[in-house]
């Protein structure tokens, strides 16, 4: 074989080779490519953001500054301490940051450490707990759990609390412990403590002189009174200002059976009737005749209306207050829903049961009542047809007026024009003409 | 030269060989190169489209006819649905049959396999539906609080800012009757069951402003039940805040967040601690302190007006928070706000103070309110208490109007 016959062999291998090694970088290339591409998505991957986002939030995770979860609580250290320990501050800092303080190991321990712990421990935990930074909800909760057992071994610290609690906090109490009880038991010290709380102005120091911190203790003292000296409780009453004296009737709702009569005639001698009467629509001597979850037969009710005395005037100020409520009820349970057109004929039937004379102002009232609160079109359409199915049925002009009032002095969403429909069907002449000319 | 042919067959035949199965590797690995790349782009752009929905994507055909199978699904789904309260509408026994309540868990696995899009077809076909009613619309809304928004909150969020009609959620009308907000739900389910603050804001980042001016305030109340969580809170409300709008937003709910809504006011003691520690940046203080008066307890003005000195406020609005506490505490222990009027130094938060209390206390007291009011020099103080004052001559009835006159001209004061 001549020299010359190896050059083809040699330059296909040549070829060949130059080929092959080409295409082994590129495939080495890729290879690397591929790599960091797999790096990076990994990278990516298991950011937080794209962990907890499938989408993402361009507003918060663009923010190059986004501060990751805070770090979980450390683990607190063993509470067993808790169930015996007699420190309370340390008790208080350890549930602090507790969100639901009150089903904490730490809270019933607390709740115990209370009735154990003698008055003057109680009165210093309580003055030293004014100075710590408390979270508000815990720091009420500890209040109350402390002046509660105060309320009896030292009844002066515990109400001076309440009074300096409500003052600070600028507001009227809810409740303000067993006072009443505390009255009861020694009514001198009692007194004497009340009497030099007000000798001290600390029920004055509002711009005229009318604080409603005063009315918890003063509806104690009344009702304390009522049965034993009737003049006494009265000129308690009148010492408080009118306007406050509404406020009493949360104060004043277990009225002893043996003292409802002259706890009534208090009231009407001392209050205006619609206001006396929404205390006595509130209160022990009527309040289950008037429970709406009760279906209290109307003849005990008119019973018991009966045994309280109440005049017609009364009664009917009574029911128009009940019918009102249950149309406020409605409108909130109607929401959404058609109205319940025989919820609202049953209650205007028990009432007429009750006191039939009463049934149509107070039904008059309650479809003002339930179109204010509803505020549609819908309930406009519904109380109409009530109002004049009942007008065309029997009723009197009672049923119509406060609707056509309301919608005269602009307290009622009831069109004007559909006002001066209801108004022109008013069988008193001198009356429809008055509520026309209102309309106009 | 046979020799030399041979050789050089010989040699094309194994570089063939060996180029195909070069060339076959370099072929997979360009290929999983696209696939990478496809999957990169999607994390960059998006973030959503997985690299299999890249593949999928590319095969315009078959996604299609996916579609169409997906929509033919959901609108079987809805038949059914409507017709299983259609078919039992008339039982007396109605919801408590067990048949239904077979029905009913058959028809619920098959929502839980719907994705997003799927949920939205299926929510616009409920509500275009003509059978729609209240009992159906209760029964959807139960599944989109307890399915869909357990499963695609993101998604839901912003289906229901997009579309608030589907979901009972529009502009005008509150949720009907026994209806829940479902994104109320949403806020409630993330902030307080499970504690997911970023994913609650993440929500909220992608509503409308309405939405999110609706129910930002919901993480608060489910969210914010303990000091630290009110600082993690606060963390997270400034990494929302990153629009002038968000930051407004944001400014609003501060007073809450720092002062609480709750029944208990907590007490000067609580609440500088927690101010201090918070870093509140000079805007969020001032934002936070807005109405101020109405959140403490009127009891600590005294020790918030000693703070509001040392808080380094501008002075604008520091009278400004100044003059509304001592309003309220006047209003409400005069005696103690004249006490400290007595006792603290001479600075513009004191002037502020003296303005209101000369303000509240002149019906009832018109001399010391004027001796008080001399103790100002002529501005802004001193004319915002007169007019005040004048006004409150104005409103009262039992007043002569030569009276407010005689006080206008007096301190010179237009009528």
């Amino acid at each position: 074989m001549k020299i010359i016959h190896y050059v083809p062999p040699a330059v296909v291998l040549v070829i060949a080779a130059a080929w092959l090694s080409n295409l082994r970088s590129s495939s080495a290339a890729l290879d690397q490519e591929n790599r960091s591409l797999q790096a990076k998505i990994a990278e990516s991957r298991s950011t937080p953001a794209f962990r907890n986002a499938p989408l993402r939030a361009p507003t918060i995770e663009a923010n190059p500054t986004r501060v990751e979860k805070a770090p979980q609580k450390q683990p607190k250290p063993s509470a067993d301490w808790v169930s015996v320990s007699r420190d309370w501050q340390k008790l208080v800092r350890f549930i602090n940051d507790e969100a639901n303080h009150r089903y904490t190991a730490a809270w019933k321990r607390l709740e115990k450490l209370a009735s154990e712990m003698s008055a003057d421990e109680l009165v210093k935990a309580y003055t030293e707990l004014a100075a710590l930074a408390v979270h508000a909800p815990l720091r009420e909760d500890l209040e109350w759990v402390m002046l509660k057992e105060l309320e009896t071994t030292n009844p002066e610290f515990a109400f001076s609390q309440y009074i300096a609690k409500y003052q600070s906090e600028g507001k009227a109490p809810a409740r303000i412990g067993t006072f009443n009880q505390w009255l009861a038991r020694d009514p001198v010290a009692a007194t004497t403590w009340y009497e030099s709380q007000l000798a001290s102005g600390v029920f004055y120091t509002r711009l005229g002189g009318k604080s409603p911190v005063l009315l918890p203790f003063e509806s104690a003292f009344i009702l304390s009174l009522i049965g034993s000296d009737p003049a006494a409780a009265e000129q308690r009453m009148k010492n408080i200002p009118p306007e406050l004296r509404s406020g009493l009737g949360g104060y004043m709702w277990d009225v002893p059976k043996g003292n409802a009569e002259a706890f009534v005639d208090l009231l009407r001698q001392t209050m205006p009737m619609e206001e006396y009467m929404g205390i006595l629509r509130k209160n022990s001597l009527t309040e289950k005749s008037f429970n709406l979850s009760n279906d209290k037969n109307p003849q005990s009710v008119a019973k018991n209306l009966d045994s309280l005395g109440f005049s017609p005037a009364e009664r009917s100020s009574l029911m128009a207050h009940e019918f009102r409520e249950f149309a406020e009820y409605r409108s909130m349970r109607d929401r959404g829903n058609p109205p319940s057109r025989e919820k609202f004929d049953a209650h205007r039937r028990w009432i007429q049961a009750i006191d039939p004379s009463s049934a149509d102002r107070a039904t008059g009232f309650a479809l003002q009542t339930y179109l204010e609160k509803a505020r549609t079109t819908g309930a406009q359409d519904f109380v109409e047809r009530i109002a004049v199915e009942y007008h065309g049925a029997g009723a009197g002009d009672e049923v119509l007026i406060p609707l056509i009032e309301g919608s005269a002095n602009g307290n009622s969403p009831f069109p004007r024009e559909r006002a001066r429909m209801l108004a022109m069907m008013i069988s008193d002449a001198a009356l429809r003409e008055d509520l026309l000319q209102r309309l106009n | 030269m046979r020799g030399s042919l041979l050789a050089c067959t010989l040699f094309l035949l194994v570089a063939a060989l060996l180029g195909w199965r070069e060339h076959r590797q370099l072929s997979s690995k360009k290929e999983a190169n696209a696939k990478l790349l496809a999957e990169a782009a999607a994390i960059a752009t998006d973030g959503v489209r997985t690299a299999r929905e890249v593949a999928v994507s590319s095969d315009r055909l078959d996604q299609r006819n996916e579609e169409l199978l997906k929509k033919s699904e959901v609108n079987a789904l809805v038949r059914d649905y409507f017709g299983l309260f259609r078919d039992f509408d008339e039982d007396p026994k109605g919801e408590a049959n067990e048949e239904f309540k077979r029905l009913k868990a058959d028809i619920r696995r098959r929502l839980e396999a719907l994705d997003p899009s799927a949920i939205g077809q299926f929510m616009a076909e409920c509500y275009s539906n003509p059978d729609l009613n209240l009992r159906i619309k209760r029964d959807i809304n139960l599944y989109v609080r307890t399915v869909f928004i357990s499963k695609y909150p993101l998604e839901m969020a912003m289906m229901m800012s997009d579309s608030p009609q589907l979901f009972g959620l529009n502009e005008e009308a509150m949720p009907e009757g026994y209806v829940q907000d479902p994104f109320q739900h949403l806020v409630y389910y993330y902030s307080y069951e499970k504690k997911d603050l970023q994913l609650v804001f993440q929500c909220l980042a992608r509503v409308s402003e309405a939405f999110q001016s609706k129910y930002i305030g919901g993480v608060l109340d489910y969210y914010a039940d303990s000091p630290s969580k009110r600082v993690e809170l606060l963390e997270v409300m400034r990494i929302f805040a990153s629009t002038p709008e968000q930051v407004e937003l944001v400014n609003e709910q501060l007073s809450n967040l720092v002062f609480g809504r709750g029944e208990a006011r907590p007490k000067f003691v609580e609440l500088s601690d927690w101010i201090g520690s918070a870093n509140l940046s000079m805007d969020e203080l001032v934002a936070a302190t807005r109405a101020m008066q109405e959140k403490v307890r009127v009891g600590e003005t005294g020790q918030w007006l000693d703070w509001l000195a040392k808080s380094e406020m501008p002075e604008e609005f520091l009278k400004e928070r100044a003059f509304a506490l001592s309003a309220e505490w006047a209003e409400k222990d005069y005696l103690a706000a004249g006490k400290w009027l007595n006792s603290a130094p001479e600075s513009p938060g004191k002037s502020a103070v003296t303005s209101a209390f000369a303000a509240k206390v002149y019906p009832y007291n018109p001399e010391v309110a004027m001796q008080w009011l001399q103790t100002l020099p002529q501005g802004p103080d001193r004319s915002k208490a007169l007019q005040m004052i004048y006004q409150g001559i104005q409103q009262n009835g039992s007043l002569d109007r030569t009276v407010a006159e005689s006080f206008a001209r007096k301190h010179g004061l237009k009528e």
